[in-house]
């Protein structure tokens, strides 16, 4: 039976939906102290994370974190050195992978090239020992989910990147696992027809109401599709939380670079007023005011402030409101995007920052050029105190 | 478009023109020959057989030519039960190749990618001895006081000495062991360009490895089973030097009856015959073999 269409928006489910908050919930895959090492490399480490079911979860980090590690061992093609995978309440020890409630697809594909698109999806319900006719009604259910009906008959080598995409899909799909783990699905799109099948994902996600797990290194990728983010670096996760926490309130200096754009400006804490930090930095002449209660900073201590450049304000005047942090310098470069313009801005303490402006009208009278001089200014509230 | 000069245009037709003109060379015109000599009569005269070709009479050495030769190899059974014993002989080697080949092709295939080299250079070491030489070690080893038998006997598996040599069994085994390098070769090369992905894809979808053997590798590995199986097939059923050394009296072949046709015989008219019938045989397997293929590639919807 094809599930029924989405009655409400996949976005009004999603907001409403946090088990990871619910302490009483018992996550659907708990990855606990797991630590995999490859000789003297150590690929995980000491990693303990909760996955719930029905989440849309996303593994994001550079290249060598260790993130497909962690995914090939949640598949079982690779045994934790130490530490404990549980699935369902069960430990994954020693499960193999043919034993596993759990498919993959692959970020090759991996489609056999001696089936057609038909029979590579049946193949896992063949193995299944599943009848016949039951077989082909699922994979026309799946066919019809990925809109490959016409395509049935196909060999994978007639198909173009995002049909095998689909079919890849369809296959790991068509089991109905319990959690489906995606590795870099999109990395081999263009960029138009990625955007498309990031949608395409979650409404698929939301109808089965399976548990996927995504690999990537493409951070729009995960802040699109996911409910939770674990940012992973050297092996641990960083930080796991939603895409607007991520982005918003980075724990540290390498999440909020490695998500998005960020200006980091040095300092030292001054000191605490009215809920407010004030931090001395050689970028600007007063001290500035950063609204990030929950730091727990000590006097002197040095810290580094993290300002997005969308958050910031250029301007040829100094800007009226006196709660505004503001900086001073001279523009460097001026990219223009269409959307938005970013400028370089080359402070007098020989920082440069980027700010970015939306670009709302077609046209500005007497725009900002290269070599002024220009006010950068952001509100308390815009920047985040990353302790160093 | 631009006109090239005479010269290079000259080499990019001539470079093509050089394998044909070998095929024509050391193809097709000693197979004319062998055509013509097996539709002659045998004569005691040099050359041995007669018509001579001569460029005065052509009509004349035409009529000469009768299919004579061809009706003795379909009118004497001893041509047929070679022909059919010859081509059970190379079946049941090519088998046994193939059962012993794979795990070897496989395994290299497997093995680290930097001891790679070293076992394809491994397979192809025999290679530098002559090929009588080896076969001449076989028939040291398997001869009844041979090596096989007396470390067996120090062993005290057997007591009585083995008999292999001069039976059809000494053929298989010079046979596989001969052959070897033919079969693990392109078994290797299809083995080895395998996406190791497609196997882990075939577990992930609940299909345990012996299984996923079966339904991944071996049909992916088709195109090294058919090419090593011809490879090994073709040469075996025309093979002279092993059922001659180490086949017995009775190891019927038509590679040996073409031998002796030619040499103790001395009838070139036959052994011409011989020889084409022989061509006969290895083509049919060849063309089925590109008919199937060409249709397999064709039907691929």
């Amino acid at each position: 039976m094809p599930p029924p269409l989405k009655s409400a928006s996949v976005g009004a489910v999603r907001r409403s939906f946090s088990p990871w908050a619910d302490p009483t919930a018992t996550p659907l895959i708990r990855v606990e102290n797991v630590t995999k090492r490859f000789g003297d490399a150590v690929a995980v480490d000491d990693l303990s994370v909760d996955i719930f079911e029905g989440e849309f979860f996303c593994l994001l980090g550079p290249s060598g974190c260790g993130k497909t590690t962690l995914m090939r061992m949640i598949a079982g093609f690779e045994e934790p050195s130490a530490g404990h995978l549980m699935l369902a309440g069960k430990s994954l020890a020693g499960v193999p992978p043919y034993r596993r409630p759990v498919n993959m697809m692959f970020q090759s594909y991996a489609l056999f090239p001696h089936m057609n698109v038909e029979k590579n999806i049946a193949f896992g319900l063949k193995q299944d020992g599943l009848p016949k006719g039951e077989i082909a009604a699922r994979v026309g259910e799946m066919l019809r989910l990925v809109q490959l009906e016409k395509l049935a008959k196909r060999s994978p080598s007639q198909l173009s990147g995002g049909q095998r995409q689909r079919v890849a899909l369809a296959r790991a799909l068509a089991k109905r696992p319990k959690v489906l783990l995606l590795d870099e699905p999109l990395g081999a799109l263009d960029k138009k027809l990625r955007e498309e099948t990031q949608f395409e994902l979650m409404d698929i996600q939301h109808e089965l109401g399976m548990t996927f797990i995504v690999v990537t290194h493409d951070q729009e990728e995960a802040m699109t599709m996911a409910d939770r983010i674990a940012v992973m670096d050297h092996g641990r996760i960083v930080q796991v939380a939603t895409p607007g926490e991520i982005y918003e309130q980075p724990k540290t200096r390498f999440i909020a670079e490695f998500v998005g754009d960020v200006n980091i400006i040095e300092g030292h804490v001054l000191g605490q007023e009215s809920g407010l930090w004030r931090v001395g930095s050689n970028a600007a002449e007063a001290p500035l005011t950063i609204d990030d209660p929950d730091e727990v900073l000590n006097e002197n201590q040095a810290v580094a402030i993290a300002v997005r450049p969308e958050k910031m304000v250029i301007q040829r005047e100094r800007p009226e409101t006196d709660a505004a942090n503001v900086l001073f310098g001279e523009v460097w470069d001026i990219g223009y995007l269409g959307d938005w313009t970013v400028y370089r801005v080359k402070l007098d303490s020989g920082a440069i920052i980027r700010v970015t402006r939306a670009n709302r009208s077609r046209f500005v009278e007497n725009p900002i050029e290269w070599d002024e001089r220009v006010h950068v200014s952001f509100a308390p509230d815009a920047a985040v105190i990353l302790a160093e | 478009m631009i006109a090239r000069p005479f010269p290079k245009r000259l080499a990019s037709a001539l470079v093509p023109a050089v394998p044909y003109l070998w095929l024509i060379l050391l193809f097709l015109v000693p197979f004319l020959i062998v055509l013509k000599i097996s539709l002659s009569d045998p004569a005691v005269a040099q050359p041995p057989y007669k018509p001579v070709f001569d460029w005065n009479d052509v009509l004349g050495f035409l009529s000469q030519l009768d299919l004579e030769n061809f009706e003795t190899l379909v009118g004497d059974d001893l041509y047929l039960r070679a022909t059919l014993s010859s081509v059970r002989i190379a079946a049941i080697s090519t088998a046994l190749l193939l059962l012993v080949g794979f795990p070897i092709a496989y395994a290299m295939a497997r093995a680290p990618a930097r001891h790679r080299p070293l076992l394809v250079a491994l397979v192809i070491l025999p290679f530098w001895t002559s090929f009588l030489i080896r076969i001449y070690a076989w028939v040291a080893i398997l001869k009844p006081e041979g090596f096989l038998t007396q470390a067996l006997m120090a062993l005290g598996i057997i007591s009585e000495p083995l008999s292999i040599l001069n039976t059809e069994t000494a053929v298989y085994i010079g046979i596989v062991y001969a052959y070897l390098p033919f079969m693990v070769l392109p078994l290797y090369a299809t083995l080895e360009k395998m996406d190791d992905t497609l196997i882990e894809a075939a577990l992930d979808l609940g299909c345990p490895p012996w299984r996923a053997f079966w339904a991944i590798t071996v049909p992916l590995a088709m195109p090294g089973v058919v090419a090593g199986s011809l490879l090994c097939f073709i040469p075996a059923v025309g093979e002279f030097v092993i059922p001659d050394l180490l086949g017995g009296s009775e190891t019927l072949m038509i590679g040996r009856q073409l031998w002796s046709e030619f040499f103790s015989n001395r009838d070139w008219p036959l052994a011409s015959a011989v020889a084409i019938l022989l061509l006969i045989i290895l083509v049919v397997p060849i063309v089925i073999y590109r008919d199937v293929e060409a249709r397999r590639l064709e039907t691929r919807p």
